[in-house]
């Protein structure tokens, strides 16, 4: 090789090293993050995409380089050089992927274990169902009630354990609508108001289909399933309103299964729940959403359950598409 | 290689009998409409019914793309949405992707590699392919009655209440379906370790015939495994027992266990075929011999025994056990370092080759170059945390499309355009041919790169009304799906046209090497006159002299004049 195209070689690699880093870091491909874990996937996904993007511009660039180097010239039917293979190059494309994978692979148990806590964000199936007794001696103990007896064994490494949530929201998935039940006050609500900078734990299960619980703003998704609890624990860190997404086909109207979460301030938070808890006195708000055996469709769940206003609300607007 | 010099036909036989000039009885074209038990008539046979099937889902897809456009649901309406993306995605893999590839080029393509006259198993080879029909027909009849609605996923709880008789129709469609491709893969197993010719050991065989061997160990061990959860979905649809119904006791993540144990397979079951494809196409048309072909044919083993460990990667979100999704989350980045050396290789083939630009290469370089992309976007799937984020999003829809259209379809493209002469024995029109890639690449482009975004941003799959701050990216996609609808119109005509009208095109139009291309274009009913002979490697590109190749071509056509001599005039 020539000194020149060693110096262009060089460039090359400069070049491509540059964009890609620059891109992993202007991607824009996300929209603005609001819990505490969030940055953590947000600088995983960089990295990830940084490299993603080397490997793109390589193969990319060297398809239309070969593609011009060497393409048929005119009237040369001959055939190409008959090199067809070569051991040193073999081991560097098998090993370069190899350890890329295995930096992706312990960067993603890292923030994995660091997002969750070492809590399972998992589930298991309610006690007395059929598979529960295997789940369960994979997981932690069975949480119970919402009393302060949470055993965190985390699964993957133990030792990082976080504090303990400080509110524990009960959450359930019905066609096509989101319940929140705040245990501690007995409050109902068709949204999600969180104080800032606690720690939550939702606890969720579906009554009808599976749903999924998904905010991306926290970068946060959970299925919803129907005899199962599943959680999610996370600390909202910026004040703000966002979209609870349904994110499992649910039935016709999944697509507009949309709740809101309100991110505020704790006093801001107390102060919404004693308005609500006055406004719902009248019909005893600590109803029981007991999961119900066939499916459940909004408007025939409006009718069984006498449900506090801005639920009714909630509903409605689910089945309304029904209609 | 020797053996064609020690062929005593060959050595006794003068070349005064070049001077008699035998016509080949072309077979009528009705043979197509029978129960024929020719492997390249039921090569053929498959190729066009799926054609037709992906015509169909191509439709349901454009209409899928125009309910999109826009944000409000004012095309197909919500209920039917449902029907139109479950159907849509269930043709495109059931009836067009599989059956094209192991039943179409499989069916064509493995016994002429490998010098046999027909697969190991003729009749069971038919009765799998008129299994497709049937197929087709249960799964149309539930669109026009009441179409599945649960995604192809079909997940209870909501698959079971989501209208019991275009469910069930859907299930017996893919029991059916399924039930072809077991027969197919084990005829497949067979043919690929039995019939090889004398001579040929596994490691001389077309790197095609590795990955449908590869393919049909995956299907021999997957699909029983959807079978069972299908059949157990039936009865809780039906008979009312909750093997998955939660209301009585049953547990719907197993169905996802079960349907996953079958259908990450499936996705490889869907690639590994255009693997083997695109080894042999890039070689022909670069003029090289494929780079590396011992880790090009055991990495299709290796991705074979991956594949089947991997499958819970879909439930990261479903309430997987930590533990799981580490293993399942490891065991999927693995796979990306077999994928990873098979890109690798076809690169270093294209590198130093004199490289013809055929249709056939366009699309081959065009899945290379779109492959990646659905890798790349794989190994962020792969990651537990970033797919938690990105899990049941369009992002997933854009990472299955550039796999499955831009890694499997071009590649379908690719090697129809390859053996298209082979199979009909006359020409495809190239300039058509290149009108078609462009159209494609571009509208494939349009349409799904921008759904990597739409999902990161926060749109969910599966939805036929959506949040109007994602307006813009889908009416760009929606333009590129017309785009792509078009872009269909080109080849079919082009098709049609050639295989009554085109150019003929010889025994070897593109000079390649590998044994389909010793024989006629479109080769007698026993595959070659007299027996196969392996005059070269199928990859010696670039080894043997323009002379040297053309005196072999010349003894061929010598040996299967006497061979014809000897069936025209048997023993006086
Ligand atoms: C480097 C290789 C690949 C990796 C690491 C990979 C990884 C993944 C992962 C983790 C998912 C689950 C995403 C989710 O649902 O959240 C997924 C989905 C999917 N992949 Fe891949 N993949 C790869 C290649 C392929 C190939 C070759 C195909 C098919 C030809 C394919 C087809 C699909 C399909 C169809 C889905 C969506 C299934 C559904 O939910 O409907 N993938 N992939
Ligand atoms: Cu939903
Ligand atoms: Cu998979």
């Amino acid at each position: 090789m020539s000194a020149l195209s060693n110096i262009i070689l060089v460039g090359i690699g400069i070049l491509l090293t540059v964009t890609s880093l620059w891109y992993g870091q202007n991607h824009h491909l996300l929209p603005a993050s609001a819990a505490n874990s969030a940055p953590l996937f947000d600088s995983l996904f960089n990295s990830t995409l940084t490299i993603a993007t080397g490997i793109f511009l390589i193969v990319q660039g060297v398809l239309i380089y070969t593609a011009i180097r060497y393409r048929k010239r005119r009237g040369d039917w001959g055939d190409g050089d008959p090199n067809h293979g070569n051991v040193l190059l073999e081991i560097v494309w098998t090993a370069i992927p190899a350890v890329i994978i295995l930096w992706l692979g312990l960067s993603s148990l890292d923030v994995y274990q660091a997002i969750n806590g070492g809590v399972g964000m998992g589930g298991h199936t309610h006690s007395g169902m059929a598979a529960s007794e295997m789940t369960m001696a994979m997981e932690e103990p069975d949480h119970g009630a919402a009393d302060s007896g949470y055993a965190y064994t985390p699964v993957v490494v133990p030792g990082k354990e976080v504090g303990k949530p400080e509110l524990v929201v009960q959450v359930q998935g019905m066609q096509y609508a989101w319940v929140f039940t705040y245990p501690e006050s007995g409050l109902v609500a068709g949204e999600l108001h969180l104080p800032l900078n606690k720690r939550v734990r939702l606890e969720m299960t579906a009554l009808d289909v599976n749903h999924a619980f998904w905010v991306p703003q926290f970068r946060l998704k959970q299925d919803v399933i129907p005899g199962r609890e599943t959680y999610l624990e996370f600390v909202p860190s910026q004040l703000g309103e966002y979209p609870i997404i349904c994110a499992e086909l649910c039935g016709p109207y999944h697509g507009v299964m949309a709740g809101q979460l309100f991110v505020e301030t704790p006093e801001a938070f107390e102060r919404w729940q004693q308005e609500q808890i006055l406004a719902t006195r009248p019909d005893d708000s600590t109803l029981a959403l007991a999961p119900q055996s066939e499916s459940a469709f909004a408007r025939a769940q409006q009718q069984r359950l006498g449900i506090p206003a801005d639920i009714h609300q909630a509903l409605q607007q689910g089945s309304q598409f029904s209609g | 290689m020797t053996q064609l010099y020690e062929n005593p036909n060959l050595a006794s036989a003068s070349s005064a009998s070049s001077l008699v000039k035998i016509e080949l009885l072309s077979e009528p074209w009705w043979r197509f409409f029978t129960f024929s038990t020719d492997h390249k008539v039921i090569g053929i046979q498959y190729l066009v019914t799926t054609f037709f099937f992906y015509l169909v889902g191509g439709a349901l897809a454009t209409a899928v793309r125009a309910e999109l456009a826009t944000p409000e649901a004012d095309f197909l309406g919500f209920e039917r949405y449902n029907g139109a993306f479950t159907v849509h995605a269930t043709i495109m893999i059931f009836l067009w992707i599989v059956p094209a590839l192991v039943g179409g080029f499989g069916n064509y393509l493995v016994p002429l590699m490998i010098g046999a006259r027909d697969m190991a198993f003729p009749k069971l080879n038919a009765v799998a392919f008129w299994m497709i029909p049937p197929t087709g027909i249960l799964l149309l009849v539930s669109l026009l009655t009441e179409a599945p609605a649960a995604g192809w996923t079909s997940y209870p709880p909501l698959s079971l209440i989501s209208g019991k008789l275009g469910e069930e129709l859907w299930i017996l469609s893919i029991l059916l379906g399924g039930t072809s491709s077991i027969l197919a893969a084990v005829n497949f197993f067979v043919t690929i370790l039995k019939m090889r010719m004398p001579g040929m050991k596994l490691e001389d065989m077309p790197l095609f015939c590795w990955a449908m061997l590869a393919t049909s160990v995956l299907t021999l061990i997957a699909t029983p495994v959807l079978a069972g959860a299908l059949i157990l979905l039936s009865f809780d649809l039906l008979a009312g027992t909750a093997f998955f119904n939660p209301t009585g006791g049953g547990d719907p993540v197993v169905y996802q266990h079960m349907f996953w144990f079958y259908s990450h397979p499936a996705v490889y079951i869907m690639i590994l075929p255009v693997f083997g494809m695109i080894s042999e196409i890039l070689p022909v048309h670069a003029r090289k011999p494929i780079f590396a072909y011992k880790a090009i044919a055991y990495s299709s083993l290796a991705i074979c025994f991956l594949g089947l460990i991997v499958w819970a990667h879909h439930m990261f979100t479903s309430g997987t056990p930590d533990w799981m999704r580490v293993f399942f989350m490891i065991a999927t980045m693995a796979i990306a370092v077999p994928t990873g050396i098979k890109v690798f290789s076809w690169l270093a083939t294209l590198w130093g080759g004199k490289i013809r630009f055929t249709s056939a290469m366009l699309f081959g370089m065009g899945f290379v170059s779109m492959f990646v992309v659905g890798g790349l976007s794989g190994i962020i799937l792969a990651s537990v945390p970033l797919d938690i984020h990105v899990h049941d999003t369009y992002f997933v829809v854009a990472h299955l499309h550039y796999v499955l259209f831009g890694g499997s379809v071009f590649g379908i493209y690719a090697g129809l355009y390859h053996w298209f002469p082979k199979m009909t024995g006359r020409m495809l029109n190239e300039f058509w041919g290149r009108v078609h890639f462009v159209l494609t690449f571009v509208g494939f482009n349009i349409c799904f790169l921008p759904m990597h975004k739409l999902g990161l941003m926060g749109m969910p799959r599966r939805v036929a009304q959506y949040d109007p701050q994602f307006a813009d990216l889908n009416w760009i996609s929606s333009v590129g799906a017309f785009i792509l609808a078009i872009s269909t119109l080109p080849f079919l005509f082009n098709a049609i046209y050639s295989w009554l009208a085109g150019p003929k095109a010889g025994d070897n139009p593109w000079e390649a090497l590998s044994l389909e291309w010793t024989t006629t274009s479109p080769p007698p009913h026993q595959n070659f006159y007299g027996d196969p002979i392996l005059l070269t490697g199928p990859y010696d590109y670039g080894t043997h002299s323009k002379e040297t190749l053309d005196y072999f071509a010349s003894q061929l056509k010598t040996l299967r004049e006497l061979a014809l001599m000897d069936t025209e005039a048997p023993h006086s």
